[in-house]
């Protein structure tokens, strides 16, 4: 019994055959569309890119057996029993409702499903390239789309958005104070640059954490502007990431004992993922198969690769109703200060003052 | 063995089949499978009578199961699709429609079901 506990904990990302930092992704992406209504709001075929969508079943009858395997697939991925085929169902269910309902067409619906079913067709020593395809894919069809479309690049889609669609008084008042349609010009730019750089620097190591961080900046900075989340596509757009992390069997960890936030981490650890080295110097240090750090790049490390600030945030953002919205963007913003290096750095200075030693008592 | 193979090419496959949605877009007018998320802002309002009859609010979300007006982040050419999808499936009845929209803050245009043919 608890053997079955344990295995039900969302927490613990051992014990299947998928990778950790997918496992965490999947489970991530699987609340996102819980929380968000994507199972409630499953559409009905209607009008459908694919006809037989609507002949071969009644449309209800097609729409109720999407929504069992949205949702008994969800589940079996998010308590990790059999997590590739609950990730199959749940995104074949995604993609299928998409095609079958041209008029409720969602990228964030889109996305989801195909993440979710090459998480689903993924097999060990398959890698993680199919993956991380999917994800450079979706940054390189967006710089395709907005490089070719020229209300891009003369302010006119952003003019349109920010005080046609959305009134932004913020965007207003700023653009004010530059010539016209200047800002809007410039974030149509800044956009362009962002994804083309983000679709061009992932599939390269050198410049792969640039591309990250550059996305991270990106998206975070789309959430404040514009206040909204677009559905789960902020959060499957920025989990996506996990796919580029490198792979990690176990992490050594040295010093730890003295630092609180790292202290906290390893007691929270489902999975021992964090090897505790009780001969710890005063510094903190980990080190794992991509390499040895310390200071506060170790203490980054070991926040990245535990899931529970994970758990923590995203959830959190994404009960957030549309009136504390500006909150959910403050709190991507204090997440992402809070894993910059002088943050990282100071926390990870030793707090706990060593025991004096018996000449100086 | 078998099974991974096959695995592996549902894959590989399902993101030729992406790379061909986003290579089509750049010759069609709709962005269908593009990747082209909020690409484009269009505000918009549907007019339609059927038989003589202008249809309610409520009518035609029904019928096309979209807002019959309210903003678009896909195109006005995926909004036409739409109606020609769901108009061109036959029916006995005189449907006209008449769409109203803007696109990325341009002036008033409009787009009409049954199309004209081209000149």
């Amino acid at each position: 019994m608890t053997g079955l506990l344990a295995r039900l904990d969302p927490l613990r990302l051992s014990g299947t055959a998928l990778p950790r930092s997918h496992l965490m992704a999947g489970r991530l992406l699987a609340l996102g569309l819980v929380i968000e209504g994507y199972v409630l709001h499953l559409p009905r075929p209607h009008v459908s890119f694919v006809p037989a969508l609507e002949t071969m079943l009644p449309p209800p009858v097609t729409k109720a057996i999407l929504l069992g395997s949205l949702a008994g697939g969800l589940v079996l991925l998010f308590i990790g029993i059999l997590p590739r085929l609950g990730a199959f169902l749940a995104g074949a269910a995604l993609v299928i409702a998409t095609i079958a309902c041209p008029p409720l067409y969602a990228n964030s619906r889109l996305y989801s499903g195909c993440v979710l079913l090459l998480l689903g067709l993924w097999q060990p020593g398959s890698g993680t390239t199919l993956l991380r395809a999917q994800v450079v894919l979706l940054y390189a069809g967006a710089t395709l789309s907005k490089l070719f479309d020229v209300d891009w690049w003369d302010g006119r889609y952003f003019d349109a958005w920010m005080n046609g669609k959305l009134r932004s008084p913020l965007f207003g008042a700023a653009a004010a104070l530059l010539p016209p349609l200047a800002l809007a010009k410039l974030c149509g730019w800044a956009t362009i640059l962002a994804e083309g750089f983000v679709a061009v620097g992932l599939p390269f190591r050198k410049t792969r954490v640039a591309a990250v961080v550059a996305g991270l900046l990106f998206h975070v900075g789309a959430l404040a502007l514009a206040g909204e989340d677009f559905g789960v596509f902020f959060y499957a757009v920025t989990l996506s990431y996990l796919f580029f992390a490198e792979p990690e069997d176990r992490l050594s960890v040295r010093g730890a004992e003295r630092v609180p936030l790292a202290r906290w981490l390893v007691a929270v650890d489902r999975d021992r993922f964090f090897i505790v080295d009780p001969a710890g110097g005063g510094t903190l240090e980990v080190s794992g198969a991509v390499g040895h750090r310390t200071g506060g790049a170790a203490l980054r490390a070991m926040l990245l690769a535990s899931p529970l600030p994970y758990f923590l945030l995203l959830p959190a953002m994404m009960v957030l109703p549309a009136t504390l919205a500006p909150l959910r963007s403050t709190l991507a913003v204090a997440a992402l200060l809070v894993v910059s290096p002088p943050v990282m750095d100071r926390l990870a200075r030793a707090t706990k003052r060593p025991p004096p030693s018996p000449d100086l008592r | 063995m078998t099974a991974d193979r096959l695995r592996a090419a549902a894959a590989a496959l399902f993101l030729l089949a992406q790379v061909a949605g986003v290579v089509r877009a750049r010759f069609v007018p709709e962005s269908w499978f593009s990747w082209a998320p909020h690409d484009r802002q269009v505000e918009y309002r549907l007019e339609v009578t059927v038989g003589g009859r202008a249809l309610s609010t409520g009518e035609i979300a029904e019928r096309y199961r979209m807002p019959p007006s309210g903003w678009n982040s896909h195109g006005v050419a995926d909004l036409k699709d739409v109606v020609r999808r769901a108009e061109s499936r036959g029916g006995d009845e005189a449907v006209r429609v008449v769409l109203f929209y803007r696109d990325n803050g341009r002036p008033e245009a409009t787009w009409r079901w049954p199309e004209e043919p081209r000149r």
